[in-house]
């Protein structure tokens, strides 16, 4: 395995790694770019965009991963562009690197989080990528966020106190002999568990009610129009990758209505779900599923891509 | 000084042996004097050096922009160094340390040398300093004293983290010490060391200029203080910020006041 650090964009002020397997890279195969994932640096969470480059070096790509300017090794960048401006021109800067040091002609973007939001802009505007994967995509408005949070604080207190403090004999001590925090409890029992839950029903209520205007049928059309359809129309696919009970699946589902399963059904787009793991696939286990998973559709969605590009060059 | 953004350059590269390469970066000095002494950050491990990353990597352009040239790399097995994290070692780690010496003193020609370590880091760099020739002095910011403690802490956090899933995991059972912790597995030969660690076992680099910084005043640095007066020119900081190394990172927090002081002493010392 090849690993080799470099710096590149206008100023050369972006720092990467390039994974490949030597003699045995593929040029034929896309490459690969693997985007920052929040703040965190190139190593993505737990490490794993380094398992994932070099595991899919060992099947022939050339991967990339990178720092956005002004994450991890990268400056940041002299003309203060927004993130959302900055980050889908450099990861185009990664793949004018990839194209001319390496000869890539088509990519794969990969983005966990806030880089799946990048992947997915980048994959509707340049014609240049066949797939992209998106993990653990989040995003919506400001009331998905609020929900989010008020979903997550409700089901992480009620399985502390429903599986650790209700059978704690310490705790139940503190309880009966004055000792415990009586504020804090009921904050937590009323406030967190209660309302928190009772909020985010109704948040789930009012979805289900908006959900059968036709406004709304009207707008997850032309979102997947603009956002889907582009690397779906141009051969290239797509993989929506979610945490069990990931709010962002249901925000993706929320966006995107019947339009997204009218496209799982036509086959470009799929989605997979990690059992019982969290935002990061903390445990280990659920990091080599995710890997596992990743490098198998990877390795599926290029010899079907392969498969068009070869009809299309046939049909010119 | 140190909350500005960094702009000196930064020279990414491979180093060592074929077997065994490291990834670093190497801050060249800016500034005018440029120092005759050089420095070699020491990341924490697993999640602390995902949280502390964005930290040290500002220690080291701050060190930098003082006029110091400064390596900061990943361990072995660690970050975009080579190896797997189940052949992580406390070993072969302070090894990796002696690797980023030389390169450091290839890239720079500076002789002596400071480490400066953060948490696991910091541990690592003073049970490694018997072994580094023309040791300057150590910087041991909120350094692992003893390392039965640190795993305790890691348990407790990891369970923590076990709870906050979505969905709960029926395949993880809750252990004093599981084969992972937070993210990255935890091999018997790292655990075992790790249980073995102790600073206040270690003999002190005699009359090297040590700096023990901390934001919250812990009974193991104060001892760990007075094991190392007794040969060491020791200065102890309290400087109140945040804990960075188990801070979301997402809030892209940086202590700036703690590297303020670092460099600040370093400064003052190695003038």
């Amino acid at each position: 395995m090849n690993e080799e650090a470099i710096r590149f964009g206008p100023q050369r002020s972006l720092v990467g790694i390039v994974t490949d397997a030597g003699a045995l890279a593929n040029p034929e195969l896309p490459a690969v770019v693997l985007l920052n994932a929040g703040l965190m640096h190139r190593v993505g969470p737990n490490r794993t965009y380094v398992q994932l480059a070099r595991a899919l070096a060992a099947r022939g790509h050339t991967v990339m991963r990178f720092d956005f300017s002004g994450l991890g090794d990268s400056r940041p960048r002299a003309d203060h562009l927004p993130y959302l401006e900055s980050a889908p021109r450099e990861a185009r800067d990664a793949m004018d690197w990839l194209a001319d040091q390496r000869g890539a002609h088509h990519f794969i973007l990969i983005g966990h989080c806030a880089g799946a939001g990048v992947a997915l802009l980048v994959a509707r505007d340049d014609a240049r990528v066949a797939a992209a994967v998106l993990i653990n995509m989040e995003g919506g408005d400001a009331s998905w966020t609020e929900y989010d949070r008020m979903k997550k604080v409700s089901q992480m207190h009620a399985r502390d106190y429903g599986t650790r403090a209700l059978f704690s004999r310490e705790r139940w001590a503190k309880v009966l002999s004055g000792r415990a925090d009586y504020r804090s409890i009921a904050r937590v029992v009323f406030k967190d568990i209660i309302w928190y839950r009772l909020a985010s029903l109704r948040f789930q209520v009012k979805r289900t009610v908006v959900k059968r205007q036709p406004a709304l049928r009207e707008k997850q059309a032309s979102l997947a129009s603009a956002y889907l359809d582009p690397i779906i129309n141009r051969g290239g696919a797509m993989l929506l990758l979610h945490s069990e009970g990931s709010t962002g699946l249901e925000q993706i589902r929320a966006t995107f209505g019947a339009e997204l399963d009218q496209r799982i059904a036509a086959g470009s787009l799929d989605i997979t779900i990690i059992n019982q793991s969290d935002h990061l696939f903390t445990l280990v286990a659920r990091q080599r599923r995710l890997c596992d998973e990743l490098v198998a559709w990877v390795g599926q969605r290029c010899a079907s891509y392969a498969t068009k590009l070869v009809a299309t060059s046939d049909d010119h | 000084m140190t909350s500005m953004p960094t702009h000196e350059p930064i020279e990414p590269a491979f180093f060592g042996p074929p077997s065994h390469r490291l990834f670093g970066c190497y801050h060249e000095p800016q500034g005018w004097p440029v120092r005759d002494y050089g420095i070699v950050i020491c990341y924490p491990i697993g999640q602390e050096y995902l949280r502390s990353h964005r930290a040290c990597q500002y220690l080291a352009s701050a060190a930098a922009r003082a006029g110091f040239p400064t390596l900061r790399f990943d361990y072995y097995g660690t970050g975009d160094s080579a190896g797997d994290p189940d052949e992580l070692a406390l070993e072969h780690w302070r090894n990796d340390l002696l690797l980023a010496v030389e390169e450091l003193r290839a890239r720079s020609g500076v002789g002596p040398v400071i480490l400066a370590g953060l948490r696991l880091g910091a541990s690592l760099a003073l049970t490694a300093a018997a072994q580094i020739d023309d040791l300057a002095g150590l910087v041991l910011w909120e350094p692992v004293v003893h390392g039965n403690a640190y795993l305790d802490e890691l348990v407790a956090l990891h369970d923590e983290a076990i709870l906050r899933y979505f969905v709960r995991p029926q395949d993880y059972t809750p252990s004093p010490r599981p084969a992972e912790l937070l993210g990255f597995p935890v091999g018997a030969p790292l655990r075992t060391a790790l249980e073995k660690l102790d600073l206040l076992a270690v003999p002190p680099p005699r009359a090297r200029p040590i700096l023990l910084i901390e934001s919250h005043s812990m009974p193991e640095h104060a001892a760990l203080a007075n094991h190392l007066g007794a040969r060491a020119r020791l200065t102890h900081e309290h400087v109140p910020s945040f804990t960075v190394w188990t801070d979301d990172v997402d809030k892209g927090l940086v202590p700036n006041q703690v590297i303020a002081a670092i460099v600040a002493w370093l400064e003052k010392v190695f003038a």
